[in-house]
């Protein structure tokens, strides 16, 4: 049928292979930002380092993405499923959450609690509660607001659930990561508004996220200090200034083409988490403005590919949970760049697929399973439905949004 | 599908398109903020940015050596490196405090003491100026803990030999004393520098982006002392010094015709190797720093001026009053009592009453501009630091009773080195020379820059005939009959004069008894004297001797005996002048690269 090639979805592959090449140009950027004088990046010592760590981490994430996307399929078609998994996903990671923050329990790292560690078989293992709470809250929202239509248009079965889920959820990641925290309650207050709330209810959460934010910066006054330090950044050089300052001289180091691979050296000592948080700042100096804004295309057709999912998503949740799972990458990228070239304040975000860290590649990786998965059974069941209507409302929709929808 | 929900399938594909599409935006305009940074804001951020990875490091230069005449080395640089512990790196003290004892040759408890005292420091020095064996076995322990700070150190070979001359050096590398501190900048060269890119920690990456300036080396200094003298002046003057029991002594030996110092040595000296474990008092060069009255050295000065102006001649009498006459309301006293003498007899004799008479010819004007004449009263101009030009008041500041005290020697201070250059002035033909210490400059490697060749002629200070009189007849006369006796020598004939002055004290007026300084100046081979050799002897023990001819003429008898050998100048007077003084081998020696390329 002529109209099922105008509303083709992305192919699940091409999702991949997006996601592919950010993982790719990530491990390479590690290994170089993780360059040291203590020690070499490739050896013996090398498996304990950045570099040798983001390998595993990779190998894993990839193998999660794969599985994720052969599975999800099957288990997407599951009503049951759909209802269930996400439930049980979410009370898990609340409680993960909250024994995070138990002291003694809790790992801390740069000064918050943020971090679960196991020692199995005396391997370290630590993951952050806070990146399982991603998934996590997409998955609720997508289940509670997906479903029915009536759902999210109703105030106690559909707004209120949906409203306590994101909040308990951004509170309790809110206690030690207002960068995620923020990030999660734009990204369900997108999953909201796109799912069909009603304005009016909106506007109440508007307010609440306003009241929740002033507590916030109350109740953990260094955070006060980085809104600060940005207003005043040169004020303070070698202390809270140090970070941002450090970010933009790497960045100014690059010129156009960059300083040439592996060449950058910022990374030594100088900008501090070269190889996670502010590993954009090496790809600016090493590959240069235009390096940095290949990165930055990468994530725009990253986020074009989740919009054709999106759109051709076979069921209301898929289609609420494939734009949810986008919207978080693409918000979480534009957070990440924004703190490096110190437009916003220095929060602890990793660039998605591209930073180091294992708890955020596994669950990008396993974001982009579903998101290939969700493609997939977006083609077969755009194969068999044909939806003249959507053609006709095509016809009279906006231009911009015409021109979002075109393959 | 009802039509309904189509159209809400719709609203929800709609909203979240354009929602994604504003975060595209969002990407794009972040990419925008990339292009700002590098148009508007790279230049100061960039600057900063090498600004604190770059560090600027100075590559020392080497300081050059001091030779003597001949090419010895008597000053040299040395890699004498500095052992540091990082002893927050050490886990177990005694155990390394052990395994170090044997390389440094530091008892363990020692070292374990030192580095207990340190503890947690990054930098401990616990060996400064390691030898070479010492910085190999610190190296061969290949413990990071341990390491060698890597500076030049200076060394004098000499030891405590020619030390006064020398001077010495600061751990800054920059001369302090002696040579060392007048030809600093020569010696010193010219630092080098260079860029190093570092990490956070100061660590060195990669070498920086701008050309390394190479450092120049230092010059080299040719002295035109001659080790060999200077260890004949220095040990005569140790023996005689101790014999006598006295404070100090000075002895200098010039050469007269081209106003070149062989020899210039202080008793008590030091070891500039280890300059903090002597006194200051000690390591004063006391012939160019310290004014003496010369007493009666000073009368064939005089008496050039005397016969000169024509105030008196050759072959007049003189009467000395049998040791006792009082001029101006002062009585003067000669030791031996003397009735008529010539010139020649109250110099050899050394009367002070026959040298009253002859002043008193003269008068203050005549002995002002004999005194200056003879350039005391002003530097000589070596090169060497802190140099005094004596004491010579104005003629005006000069009484009634000045007249015989400036004829005996009293109330002019003048260094020793102004006075022997005074005397080597009237064995040089009249001519006074400007003494030099520095014969030539080498370039780093040992090519000529300059040379002092030349003498420098400062004035005729005496008719020649005048000084030929007194050098070769009168002084010798001193010798052969007079107070000089104990200077003269079986081989050559000497030419001299002895002194003998009070001392006075600073803080006290007027002259301390039994504080007598002995001097002897003399010259051989009377008839045209290759050397002039000077000995002063400061407060013997007045029991045992103190006259100049008794204290210092026999000192000066040995030195001036063991040089004239050591140049080889034959009895007769003939000095081999074409074996030693173009010596070919002074040039190979003083160049030591070129010997290695041998």
């Amino acid at each position: 049928m002529p109209a099922s090639t105008e509303r083709t979805t992305a192919s699940p592959v091409s999702i991949i292979i997006a996601a592919m090449s950010l993982i790719a140009l990530g491990v390479v950027m590690v290994a170089s930002a993780s360059a040291s004088l203590d020690r070499p990046i490739l050896g013996p010592g090398m498996w304990t380092g950045p570099f040798g760590r983001q390998l595993i981490f990779i190998l894993v994430g990839i193998a999660l993405m794969l599985g994720t996307c052969r599975i999800a399929p099957t288990l997407l078609g599951s009503q049951s499923i759909q209802y269930w998994l996400p439930r049980f996903l979410f009370v898990l990671t609340v409680a993960a959450l909250a024994v995070a923050l138990i002291p003694g329990i809790g790992d801390s790292r740069n000064g918050s609690q943020r971090w679960l560690r196991f020692t199995p078989g005396g391997i370290d293992v630590g993951f952050q509660p806070s990146e399982v709470a991603k998934l996590a809250l997409i998955l609720m929202l997508a289940s509670l607001l997906g479903g029915q239509r009536s759902a999210p248009r109703t105030f106690f079965k559909g707004f209120v659930p949906a409203t306590i889920v994101t909040g308990v959820c951004v509170g309790l990641v809110g206690k030690e990561n207002l960068g995620t925290a923020a990030l999660l309650a734009a990204v369900a207050f997108t999953i909201l508004l796109v799912a069909g709330c009603r304005v009016h209810y909106l506007l109440i959460l508007v307010g609440l996220a306003c009241f929740g934010l002033l507590l916030l910066l109350y109740a953990a006054p260094y955070r006060l200090d980085r809104v600060n330090t940005y207003k005043n950044l040169w004020a303070d050089a070698q202390g809270k200034g140090y970070q941002p300052i450090q970010s933009l001289l790497t960045i100014a180091s690059g010129n156009w083409f960059g300083t040439g691979l592996g060449t950058g050296l910022q990374k030594y000592g100088y900008l501090p988490e070269s190889h996670s948080d502010f590993v954009f700042a090496v790809v600016c100096e090493e590959l240069g403005i235009f390096g940095g804004v290949f990165v930055i295309l990468l994530f725009c057709g990253f986020a074009w590919l989740g919009l054709r999912i999106m759109t051709a998503a076979a069921t209301r949740f898929e289609r609420v949970l494939a734009f949810g799972l986008t919207i978080l990458i693409t918000l979480q990228a534009i957070l990440n760049i924004a703190v490096v070239t110190v437009v916003a304040p220095t929060t602890g975000v990793p660039l998605p697929f591209v930073s180091a860290g294992g708890s955020g590649i596994f669950i990008t990786c396993t974001m982009v399973g579903l998101l290939a998965a969700i493609a997939a059974r977006g083609v077969s069941v755009a194969a068999h439905e044909a939806d003249d209507e959507f053609a006709d409302e095509m016809e009279a929709a906006p231009a911009i949004v015409q021109s979002a929808f075109a393959t | 599908m009802s039509v309904e929900s189509s159209r809400f399938d719709l609203i929800q594909k709609r909203i979240g398109a354009a929602l994604l599409i504003v975060c595209m935006a969002g990407l794009v305009s972040l990419g925008g903020r990339l292009f700002y940074i590098q148009l508007h804001m790279r230049g100061p951020l960039l600057a900063k940015a090498t600004q604190q990875k770059e560090s600027h490091s100075v590559v020392p230069a080497r300081r050059g050596m001091i030779l003597d005449s001949r090419g010895r080395v008597v000053a040299a640089s040395e890699h004498r490196p500095d052992v540091f512990v990082d002893v927050g790196r050490v886990r177990d003290l005694a155990a390394f405090a052990a395994e170090l004892s044997p390389r440094l040759n530091l008892p363990q408890a020692e070292i374990l003491r030192h580095l207990m005292a340190r503890a947690g420091s990054r930098y401990a020095v616990i060996l400064r100026d390691a030898d070479e064996i010492t910085a190999d076995a610190i190296r061969a322990m290949k413990n990071p803990a341990v390491g060698l700070a890597d500076h030049p150190a200076r060394t004098y070979p000499l030891g405590t030999s020619l030390a006064h001359v020398l001077g010495w050096v600061g751990r800054d590398g920059r001369g302090l004393e002696g040579i060392e501190l007048s030809f600093d900048r020569f010696l010193r060269g010219k630092d080098g520098a260079r860029e190093t890119i570092r990490d956070a920690r100061r660590r060195a990456i990669k070498p920086g982006d701008d050309e390394p300036i190479s450092p120049i080396d230092g010059g080299h200094v040719v002295l035109t002392i001659d080790a060999e003298i200077q260890r004949i002046a220095e040990a005569s003057l140790a023996k005689y010094v101790t014999q006598v029991e006295a404070e100090n002594g000075v002895s200098i030996i010039i050469s007269p015709h081209d106003g070149k110092i062989l020899a210039m040595a202080c008793y008590p000296t030091f070891d500039p190797n280890d300059v903090n474990s002597f006194p200051a008092t000690v390591r004063r060069n006391r012939v160019v720093t310290d004014t003496v009255e010369p007493g009666s050295t000073f009368k064939p000065i005089i008496a050039c001026g005397a016969l000169e102006g024509r105030h008196i001649n050759t072959t007049e009498q003189f009467n000395c009053h049998m040791g006792s006459h009082e001029f101006h309301g002062r009585v003067v006293t000669d030791v031996h009592p003397y009735g008529m003498m010539d010139l020649k007899g109250v110099v050899t004799k050394s009367s002070n009453v026959g040298m009253g008479e002859i002043a008193e010819r003269m008068g203050n004007r005549a002995l002002h501009e004999t005194v200056r004449n003879f350039g005391l009263g002003d530097k000589t101009g070596i090169e060497l630091p802190g140099e005094n030009a004596g004491m010579v008041r104005g003629l005006k500041k000069w009484g009634k009773q000045s007249t015989q005290s400036v004829a005996m020697g009293y109330e002019v201070g003048v260094t020793p080195l102004q006075l022997i250059t005074a005397f080597a002035a009237i064995f040089n033909d009249g001519v006074l020379l400007k003494p030099t210490i520095v014969d030539k400059l080498l370039g780093p490697d040992g090519e000529e820059q300059r040379s002092f060749e030349q003498p420098t002629v400062v004035r005729q200070s005496a008719p020649i005939e005048i000084a030929r009189y007194l050098s070769r007849e009168v002084m010798v006369s001193v010798v052969e009959n007079g107070t000089g006796k104990p200077a003269k020598l079986d081989r050559w004939r000497v030419a001299g004069k002895t002194g003998t002055t009070k001392l006075t004290t600073p803080g006290h007026k007027g002259y301390v008894s039994g504080a007598y300084m002995g001097t002897f100046v003399g010259a051989a081979p009377a008839d045209d004297p290759v050397v002039v050799a000077m000995v002063m002897i400061r407060k013997p023990n007045a029991k045992l001797a103190y006259y100049g001819g008794s204290v210092a003429a026999p000192a000066v008898g040995e030195i001036l005996d063991q040089t004239l050998s050591y140049l080889g100048v034959t009895p007769d007077g003939t000095i081999p002048t074409d074996e030693f003084l173009e010596d070919g081998d002074i040039h190979a020696s003083a160049s030591p690269r070129e010997e290695d390329d041998e």
